[in-house]
Parts: C-alpha cells; structure tokens; sequence
C-alpha cells in the first residue's frame, strides 16, 4: 500500500506530491496531465526491481519498458526545460521508502531504499483490454523484442499475471472466502458469465451464480463476513466463445474476474491496484456495478488507484460510498497550468470541492445552451 | 413585480403583470376557484411572452424528513414529473378559457436541487410528457409550449438576470402564506 508519491521533474510533473487514501484513490484530469504516467511510477517503485543487487541499471530498464522513450534512455524521461535531476520517491504504508534520482544524460538510475523488506506487487491495468491478447503475449512463444516494441511493460507485466496458474477453482472460492462471496457473482451477473482460461487462450463460459441450496432468512440477514455462501456457478448449454468474440468492455471486468481467481489480486496481501481509464469501453450500465466491485475490494484492504476523465465514474462513487462501511474515496486533481505549461495537483476527500467539476460543468452548459436556443434574451 | 412561494421570491422586474395563479382563497384577487384542476405557482406576462413558473423547495433549510422523503419518492417514481405536465396542461387550458394565451408559453420551474446534473434530465422527463408527448405532428399549426425547463437557484439566477430569486426571511408572516407584491 502507497501512501505518499513524490515526482520531481520526471516526463509531465515539475513538483509533485500525493498522499494516498489506503483505499480507494481517484486521479483525474483532463488527457494530457500525466494521469497515466502517475500510475506507472506508482508500478515501477513498487516493483522488485528497487531490491535487486543491480537496481539502478534495472529500475533504468524498467522505466524504459514502462514509458518507452525515444532514445531508449531513462534520462529522457527527466522533464526537459527544469534545472536537477529527476527524482521519483515512493513511501509505503509499512514505512519502506524507495528513491530514484537521475540526470538527463543518465542510462542508469541512483536508487536508495530505507529497508530491504519485499514491497507487495502492485497490478496495473491499462486502458486497453489485455484479456485476448494473452494468448499471442504470452501462450505461443512470441519474438520477445517484437512485443517488447510494440506493447510497453504496462500490458506485459498484466498478462503475465492473467495467464498465472493459480486455483482457478472460483467456485470453492466463493464458497470459502467470504471477501468474495459478494464480489465474483456481481462480476459474473455482470457480464452474463465468466472467462476461463483454456490452452493457454482466454474463452467465456456464458452462465450465472445462483444460490444452490437457498440461504436460510437468518444466513440472509447476517453480516456479510459471517454469511455462509452457497453460491454456484451455472453455465449454460450455450457454446465457449473465445474472448475475440465478446465485448470489449466485457473483456475488462473479465481481467478483473481471473485476477481475483488466480490469486494475483488478493485483497489485503497485494499492492495497490492501478486501473487506467476503466471507463474506456465499457458500457455506462456497467458502471455502477464496477463501482460497486471496487468499494467492495477496498472494504476488504485493497487499495485502488483509478485514473480517469470520466465524471460519472466520480459521481457513482460519490453516491455509493458508504461512510458507515469506512469507504474513503480521495480525488485528486491534475491540471496543466495555461501559462507555464506544467501540471498541478490537488486533492480533495469531497467531491463537491472538486475544481474544475467537469460534470457540473458540462450540465450547466446544456441547461444554458438550451436557454440561450428557446428563450433568446428573456430575462437578460 | 415580486410574487413569494413560501420563502423564496422572485422579481419579475421586466414584467407587464405577475399573478399568483394558484390562488384557492375565495375571498382573495385573482380566486382560482376550481380544486380538481392542477395548477402552476405563478403565471407571468412579459412584451412578448407567457410564463407558467412552477417552484419546489426541497434544498429549503427547513425541510422535514418526511417531506424530503416524499419529494424523492416522487422524482424517482415518475410521479413528480406526472405532475409537473399536469400543472402545464391544466393552467394552459385555464388561461385559454379566460382568454389570455395570445403569445408563446414558457414553462420554466425552480426545484432547489444541489446537484445542477439533475437538471437537464429532469426538464425533459417533463417536457416528453406533454402535448405532442415528443412526437411530430403535421397536423398542427401551433405548439403548446416554446422551453419547458427547470432550473435551480443558481442556474436561474445566472440565465435570467432580471428575474432574480432570492430566499428570504419569512418572519411576521405566516408560514405558507403567500403575497403578491
């Protein structure tokens, strides 16, 4: 778990500061502000690299494959126009911290840490689906430096973690971790069934979670953690169809589904989860149930870091969060100053403090727009 | 020309007349008179148009619980809207009857929601459930209503400078009472 990022002069940020909420994080901004480049510096600080004998030549490397400069050196990545080395510092929430530091000429990175303790693995998801594509990232021993050019280490590191083996035994786990007795079945109704992994290629298996044997009224009533879960899987007679054939949106909440299944998202044990523009594809219908799966994650110790343009995905945490569960929902703000052409932040735990509010914003305009059509200058 | 529903008061500074048009007291000007029809609030005249202004309070500080309850209820059911139009419908054929619809009708409310998102959708669900009920109709020559939108303070303020609403103190006056003034 984060708690506070620091990025001085590195790709869109001069002077940057954020302290993290331990469960839900929202960053937003307009396209441009360095939303995506944030969530990836959380990933690289986080990752095993910062531990290694070699860590300034890997956590180097590791920047490269993660932000793809031109030159394929990481000094690049240092802001151009600002005077001192880039410098990118993570703390975490066990206290471990880790500092990189680098000139713009550098191919190597200064790293320091204040412990040797393993950070947990954060997981990043990228704005596009990776579901179908694990087959020809990973299954068929693919031209590493082919893919290595085309997909940056965002999209690789996530399907190496689809395509782990793990109990893929979803059902036993509803059945026995109450974390998830709530949250698969909701994924699954989601999307009218689920993703299975099949020779080493991703096919959905159309079917729903039905309660087998009937919750008795008092199992019903019982808090969530105590509640005995007889929920079951039930595909129907309907064929696999591999991934290629569903929606894209779908393919999303599927990635979701396997990283709960397999083990890689594991509520309380894994780092923070970076979701990029989980917006993208999906259908607004969906929306709400996304929300509602990720409050659920937080409530169960997983931290969640979304960055997003979408104001109606701030709205539907703004509505669902319940304080009386400890939800925590933090936003914060990224904008580009017009003048200086840097990026700022600000963070805020009401959604109504948000500035600029692009959603207000854009429903005041049409309700203006239409005045200005149907009723000219009356009143003015 | 300022007309109060309960404590908040417009100012129809640029109007030729303003009337509380839902006036149920027998022995006051402008007596309505007849209960089973619905009415709007209040009914305004300019040069060259017809207002129908139809005003809820639910961000009113003093709001009950039960009150708010019913108000979302209603919203979120339909039925508020269901209203809206059969306030529209019912004052146009009222004032058709007296003779006074010779310029383009405006419907034009004041909800005091907080959140502005709430706005657009609600106009429409109003504005779909009147008269021709969103279809084209070639057969007629007129339309019912030229906006029908709502608004809350702050979006109204900042569309019609000239009709400023304000809430105001209500004290020395009885609650639910209403002027024109």
């Amino acid at each position: 778990m984060i708690s506070n990022l620091q990025l001085k002069n590195f790709t869109a940020f001069t002077d940057l500061a954020i302290d993290f909420s331990p469960r839900i994080n929202i960053v937003i901004g307009e396209n441009g502000t360095g939303k995506t480049q944030l969530l990836k510096a959380i990933l690289a600080l986080s990752g095993p690299e910062a531990r290694n004998p070699q860590a300034g030549e890997q956590l180097a490397r590791r920047l490269c494959r993660l932000y793809h400069p031109l030159s394929d050196q990481v000094g690049e990545l240092r802001r151009a126009g600002t005077r001192g080395e880039a410098m990118l510092s993570a703390t975490f929430a066990a206290g471990q911290t880790v500092t990189v530091q680098f000139s713009g000429t550098a191919s190597e990175v200064k790293v320091s840490t204040n412990t040797g303790d393993e950070l947990a693995t954060a997981i990043f998801i990228p704005t596009k689906e990776v579901l179908s594509l694990v087959r020809g990232l990973i299954a068929d021993k693919p031209d590493q430096a082919t893919l290595d050019r085309i997909f940056d280490d965002g999209y690789l590191d996530l399907a190496r973690q689809l395509s782990k083996e793990g109990a893929d035994d979803l059902d036993t786990k509803v059945q026995l971790d109450p974390r998830f007795d709530s949250i698969v079945p909701r994924l699954a109704n989601l999307i009218g069934g689920r993703y299975e992994l099949r020779d080493g290629r991703f096919c959905f298996q159309a079917g729903a979670y039905v309660n087998k044997l009937g919750a008795s009224s008092a199992a019903t009533k019982a808090p969530q953690t105590f509640q005995d879960s007889v929920q079951k899987f039930v595909p129907t007679k309907a064929p696999l169809l591999s991934s290629g054939m569903t929606a894209e949106g779908f393919r999303k909440i599927g990635v979701l589904q396997r990283l709960l299944s397999n083990g890689s998202l594991n509520p309380g044990t894994t780092g923070p989860l970076l979701w990029d523009e989980p917006e993208s594809n999906l259908n607004p219908k969906l929306m709400k149930d996304l929300v509602l799966v990720l409050l659920e994650l937080a409530r169960n110790n997983q931290q969640v870091i979304l960055a997003t343009h979408d104001y109606v995905l701030l709205k539907w945490f703004d509505l669902l969060m319940d304080k009386g569960k400890a939800d925590q929902v933090r936003f914060h703000v990224l904008s580009r100053d017009t003048d200086t052409g840097q990026s700022r932040q600000d963070s805020m735990d009401d959604y109504r403090a948000i500035e600029p509010n692009a959603i207000a914003d854009t429903f005041n305009e049409l309700t203006k727009e239409q005045v200005a059509r149907k009723m000219g200058a009356l009143g003015k | 020309m300022k007309l109060r529903e309960r404590d908040l008061e417009i100012d129809f500074t640029t109007a030729i007349d303003a009337i509380v048009f839902d006036q149920m007291k027998a022995d006051r000007p402008g007596y309505h008179g007849i209960g089973q029809m619905h009415r709007v609030d209040f009914v305004v005249e300019l040069e060259e148009a017809i207002l129908f202004v139809e005003i809820k309070d639910p961000g009113n500080p003093k709001a009950k619980a039960e009150g708010l309850a019913k108000f979302h209820g209603e919203l979120q059911d339909g039925t508020l809207s269901n209203t809206f139009a059969s306030k529209f419908i019912d004052t146009f054929l009222y004032r058709w009857a007296e003779g006074c619809l010779h310029k383009p009708v405006h419907y034009i409310s004041l909800v005091t929601f907080e959140d502005s998102e709430l706005l657009p959708n609600f106009s429409d669900e109003i504005a779909k459930k009147l008269p021709p009920m969103g279809k084209t109709m070639p057969r007629w020559k007129r339309q019912l209503v030229e906006n029908c939108q709502v608004f809350n303070i702050e979006m109204w303020n900042q569309s019609f400078p000239k009709w400023p609403v304000a809430r105001v103190q209500v004290d020395g006056v009885k609650r639910g009472a209403r002027r024109g003034a």
